[in-house]
């Protein structure tokens, strides 16, 4: 029940109603004499309140926005404002309740024959049909404003299912020290029997305190109006609750979601004033609703007396109780009834106004019409098993219950109560105990010992006739399930996917024992030989926002430790995986030059880096880089890219000698954990290496001073001597910059002087600030990857990832000088060694197109019109005077001076091939 | 954008994000630290769920066939796998028998150790207490948090809101220790989903309420 305390009023299509403490919106609605809520899918009938428990699709409006909202399990609250759906311009008076007239027009399926001839006018069709089809409009403003959210729980039991059953079942897994969570979808435990005060009769004592017992245990988790429905692997159980989705993980599951109960099939079932007895109960004792008027009652057991009972006691004139059975299943006390008679038909249009009575197996001749408003059905309940056959267990039909069960389980599962076809209230009570009992010992799995079946009689069916819906999400008629097996979709599967049945909102609780049954008998087959279509998540509809959580909203971004720093600096941020990183400063040209002719500052934190300690780097990098590490001297710096067995470049980075012991690796940003893994896994296989990796990527930062002036300001804020003799090209030092220990790599990806310097992260805003400060007189500037990206360009430095590829050997990338096949073993050596004897296919090269048209990555690279190759990186270069770049281009073409084609907005032009730099390419500003 | 010369300050990922919230912030021992924020008037002053700040700690990485022994120098016994104990001045996480995180001063013995990197910046905490610092976890982590599964001095690596973390159990709190670079992602994750709950952002002068010295106590020790 809704906490409200006192009266509220809604609106529902702008009209005003007031709902009592606690009642439903749909509750009100039809205190109010609102008997109409909605109008059918297809043929837009007139539809009103039919099961009142959740599991239809007629109570389904839209509110606040928000469209498909069960009425009848929503609590009602002030200043909601209600739609109905699916009918123009409003309820009373649909327009497209023409096709309830045209139906003939509109068998089953007929959208799959209809409408595609001729061509042209296909869209103008596609337009109208989407504009008719579906239920709801999404509001897509009040769409995004809702949160949704996603939890994770653990609990060596779940229940599933807060009734008579799944109690005791709670309290007996508690009872044997398990923790315990009971996931129920209503506001209050009790099952059906909260709403069935003739279930409850001498036990409401009982009653009350097994509830309270629920409630005390400090074991037992509750999880009110929470639906589970999912069971997936490992007994993960996913669960809804409002706008969350909790994964529920189970060490033991115990089913225990009882039945639904189900209609009858039969001309008018669909007309307001048709009802489910349950939904009258819960109308009756929970929304604190009367039914006005006649009823007639259809039954074959003691629930429909009971529910008759209930509605005279609440002012209804019960004109008839309509017994299958011979003698009647109940006792009727004063109240008529009618036995060996079942309903054969309703009239009245917007709401019942008779039922037509006849013998059960008779001729149409013996009917009789009775005037009445209400006409209740409690012909027996189907076991609400999807969750059952989700998790694996295995369903059959049980002919003496008239309904499919679970008699082999999963591993971890029990199923108790009516979920096996247990009715009797009593035997629910034991089944769960069991169950409770089995799956606190943690034995749950194996063959279903049923307790006898006690008087659930089968459910009778009654004869066919005119537009008796046996599904009434999707219109289906029990003639429309007759022409599909005529048609051949004669199996269960095929004929639910050509006519649609059981794929509505009530995901076949209303419809899939009826549609079985109706395609059995239109096969002149059993139930068992029909057997059941696949049970699949969801269960019950769910939101799409519930599935996706918050991740839209929350996506992880990296951020480097200056990125503070690059913010205010009105840095322009490019998305690099999760990393934020300055594009620019909103001048790339500027910052490209002004590192050719002065000095910049780049951020490179997120570079991977290593550091690896121990007797046997020298020999594990040996193995892992195809190249010499062996005798790199302490204090030097070497590039080399890592292949995998199949002589493929996972990465490229550098390998720097710090102490004889000890190394220090970069990786590309990428690469960075790919890489660490790459490693950590061939350690593994030589655990008699004395070596320890540890990963610093996030302990350090890095940043690129580059550019002729470079040295003098790092001279600045430096204490050593920085001299081309003391500090070559390629050496690695350890120095004190700005106050901070510094790893210096004397390395230049840019193509001028240059020093990558490795600090603490948490001192690189420090560090940076002071070389900013130092650089000014000399004009220093940031600059981001952009002008990296060209000035990197001018002196064909690939970028690993971006001009390699899964395919890409360092022969053919344009490294065999990398590649050392003399040397002993390493990873890749013997795919290289067959690479390195085989006629290349494409070469990565160096190209050179005048003017400053930029071919965009990856622009085609054509001979004789045949895709030969493609270009990877291109940037105008200023130094060149003409637009460069890197392109895979047939091996025939590879050499200096070929001419390549490259398509370019659609147009053909001509490119020629340089495999040298196309800036220093002595390397004297680099080394100087 | 000037910046003067200036003895080295340590600064953690967070602070920017401190001082956009209207937190103080002091240079304590070096570091700048968030010492406290503007108390929201609907705050309990005490018993609340508090969220806070603690990247301004030495971290140190051990690794290789010692870290057993550097571990019970620090401790006094072994740590097992997946559980932490009270080291002098610090907390010593066991991640593998090969590997160990200290947070806190190991000591200047380990620290010149060759089994020994100073990560210190590699790794940021941020330290979630409170009655329902259990809830906003199960918001953001799939690993089962039960006391059986996870009890005080348990440690687990695993993902939190989508970020690889270092979560550790202590009895009145929980500390996720993550890469800086994910840090201010994680942080606004939980902050977030704290939100139901009343999570309230405190400045490091609460550390002493919600973290013990030493933290966890001699369990763990093996
Ligand atoms: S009447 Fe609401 S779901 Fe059936």
């Amino acid at each position: 029940m809704s906490s409200q305390e006192g009266p509220c009023t809604f609106t529902f299509d702008g009209r005003s109603i007031t709902a009592r403490p606690g009642q439903t919106i749909a509750g009100a609605l039809h205190q109010d004499g609102v008997h109409v809520v909605s109008r059918s899918f297809k043929y837009h009938r007139p539809r009103g309140l039919f099961c009142a428990t959740g599991r239809c699709p007629n109570c389904l409006c839209t509110v606040d926005g928000y469209p498909n909202v069960r009425t009848c399990v929503t609590p009602a609250s002030q200043g909601m404002a209600v739609r109905s759906q699916n009918a123009w311009p409003g309820l009373k008076w649909d327009v497209l309740s023409i096709f309830d007239r045209l139906h003939r027009f509109m068998p089953v399926g007929f959208y799959y024959r209809v409408m595609h001839k001729p061509r042209f006018l296909w869209p103008v069709f596609e337009a109208i049909v989407r504009r008719i089809a579906g239920l709801g409009r999404v509001d897509r403003q009040s769409g995004g404003s809702r949160r949704y959210d996603r939890q994770t729980l653990h609990s060596d039991v779940v229940v599933i299912g807060g009734g008579w059953a799944g109690m005791h079942a709670a309290i007996a897994a508690s009872r044997g020290g398990r923790d315990v969570t009971l996931v129920d979808d209503r506001e209050n435990l009790g099952g059906h029997v909260l709403f069935d005060p003739g279930a409850r009769v001498d036990r409401e004592t009982e009653f009350e305190s097994t509830v309270q017992a629920v409630l005390d245990d400090p074991r037992i988790r509750v999880l009110h109006r929470a639906t589970a429905f999912g069971c997936y692997e490992d007994r993960l159980v996913a669960v809804q609750t409002g706008d969350r989705m909790i994964r529920l993980r189970a060490g033991q599951v115990v089913v225990a979601t009882g039945g639904w109960e189900q209609p009858l099939v039969f001309p008018g079932n669909d007309r307001p004033g048709v009802m489910l007895a349950g939904g009258v109960q819960k109308m009756l004792w929970q929304d604190g609703c009367l039914f006005p008027g006649d009823a007639v009652v259809v039954t074959d057991n003691q629930n429909g007396y009971r529910v008759a009972h209930s509605l005279a006691a609440c002012g209804t004139r019960v004109v008839a109780i309509v017994d299958h059975n011979a003698t009647p299943a109940g006792d009727p006390g004063d109240l008529p009834v009618w036995t060996g008679q079942t309903i054969h038909s309703v009239r009245g249009h917007r709401h019942v106004t008779s039922a037509v009575i006849g013998p059960l197996e008779g001729a149409s001749s013996a009917t009789e019409s009775i005037s009445c408003r209400w006409v209740v059905q409690a012909v027996g309940f189907t076991t609400a098993s999807g969750l059952l056959a989700q998790a694996g267990c295995r369903l059959v039909y049980d002919e003496s219950r008239d309904l499919f069960r679970a008699d082999q389980l999963a591993d971890g599962f029990r199923a108790a109560g009516s979920v096996n076809g247990t009715f009797d209230i009593d035997a629910c009570a034991r089944e769960g105990r069991l169950a409770g009992e089995v799956a606190a010992a943690g034995e749950g799995g194996g063959t279903v010992d049923l307790i006898p079946a006690e008087t659930s009689p089968p459910v009778r069916r009654p004869p066919d006739g005119k537009k008796a819906f046996v599904c009434l999400c999707e219109d289906v008629t029990d003639k429309d399930l007759f022409d599909a097996v005529a048609e051949g979709f004669a199996n269960i599967e095929t004929l639910k996917r050509y006519s649609t049945v059981c794929m509505g909102p009530c995901q076949g609780k209303m419809c899939q024992s009826s549609s079985i049954a109706a395609c059995a008998r239109a096969n002149g087959v059993t139930i068992s030989e029909t057997g059941r279509t696949t049970a699949r998540p969801p269960e019950q509809p769910v939101p799409l926002g519930v599935l996706a959580g918050r991740a839209p909203h929350r996506h992880l971004i990296r951020r480097s430790a200056l990125h503070d720093w690059h913010v205010e600096a009105g840095a322009v941020f490019l998305d690099s995986g999760a990393w934020k990183r300055p594009e620019s400063y909103g001048d790339p040209a500027a910052e490209y030059q002004v590192v050719r002719e002065g000095v910049g500052l780049i951020d490179v934190s997120t570079l991977g880096k290593l550091e690896l300690r121990g007797r046997d780097v020298a020999e594990f990098l040996e193995f892992v880089y195809p190249n010499r590490f062996a005798k790199l001297k302490v204090g030097r710096v070497r590039y080399g890219v890592v292949c995998d067995e199949a002589g493929i470049i996972l990465d490229d980075g550098t390998i720097a000698r710090l102490e004889e012991d000890r190394w220090f690796l970069t990786t590309t940003t990428g690469n960075a954990d790919g890489v660490d893994s790459w490693f950590r896994w061939w350690l593994a296989t030589r655990p008699g290496w004395d070596i320890r990796l540890t990963n610093v990527s996030g302990a350090t930062a890095a940043m690129n001073l580059a550019g002729p002036r470079s040295r003098q300001v790092l001279a600045a804020v430096c204490d050593g001597d920085l001299s081309t003799e003391a500090v070559p090209y390629l050496a690695a030092s350890q120095l004190t910059v700005a106050g901070v220990p510094a790893t210096v790599l004397r390395i230049g990806f840019v193509g001028e002087l240059g020093y990558e310097i490795h600090v603490p992260s948490q001192l690189a805003e420090h560090v940076w600030c002071e070389l900013m400060a130092a650089g000014a007189a000399s004009g220093i500037r940031p600059f981001g990857i952009e002008a990296q990206r060209r000035l990197r360009l001018d002196k064909q430095h690939l970028l690993a990832g971006q001009d390699t590829d899964a395919l890409s050997n360092p022969f053919d990338a344009g490294l065999p000088w990398i590649v050392k096949l003399d040397k002993p073993d390493f990873v890749g050596r013997s795919a290289l060694q067959r690479a390195e004897g085989r006629e290349p296919g494409q070469q990565l090269v160096g190209f050179r197109l005048e003017g400053d048209r930029v071919p965009p990555e990856p622009s085609l690279v054509l001979v004789d019109g045949r895709l030969e190759g493609r270009v990877t990186s291109a940037r105008y270069s200023p130094v060149a005077g003409a637009t460069v770049g890197l392109a895979w281009v047939p091996a025939e073409l590879a050499s200096n001076g070929q001419q390549i084609t490259i398509q370019l907005d659609g147009q053909l032009v001509n490119a020629v091939v340089q495999r040298e730099p196309f800036y220093d390419p002595e390397g004297a500003r680099l080394k100087s | 954008m000037t910046s003067p010369k200036s003895a080295p300050t340590a600064r953690g990922p967070l602070v920017a994000w401190h001082r956009r919230a209207g937190g103080r912030i002091e240079t304590v021992e070096g570091w700048e630290i968030c010492v406290s924020h503007p108390v929201q008037p609907d705050a309990p002053r005490s018993g609340g769920n508090l969220l806070l700040d603690w990247s301004h700690r030495s971290v140190t990485e051990l690794g290789g066939p010692r870290v057993s022994e550097l571990v019970s120098g620090l401790v006094g016994a072994d740590v097992a796998v997946r559980r932490m104990a009270a080291a002098r001045s610090g907390i010593v996480c066991r991640l593998t028998p090969a590997r160990a995180i200290v947070f806190g001063d190991p000591g200047s013995g380990v620290l010149g150790d060759p089994a020994a990197v100073d990560v210190t910046g590699g790794w940021s905490t941020i330290v979630l207490a409170g009655p329902d610092a259990i809830n906003v976890l199960s918001l953001l982590s799939s690993a089962d948090l039960r006391t059986r599964a996870m009890p005080v001095a348990a440690v687990r690596q695993g993902p939190v809101a989508g970020i690889n973390t270092l979560l550790c159990h202590f009895a009145g709190h929980w500390e996720l220790h993550a890469c800086p670079d994910s840090i201010v992602s994680l942080w606004e994750a939980v902050l977030d989903e704290g939100q139901a709950y009343g999570l309230q952002v405190a400045g490091a002068e609460r550390l002493g309420e919600v973290v013990t010295v030493g933290g966890g106590g001699e369990e763990g020790t093996t």
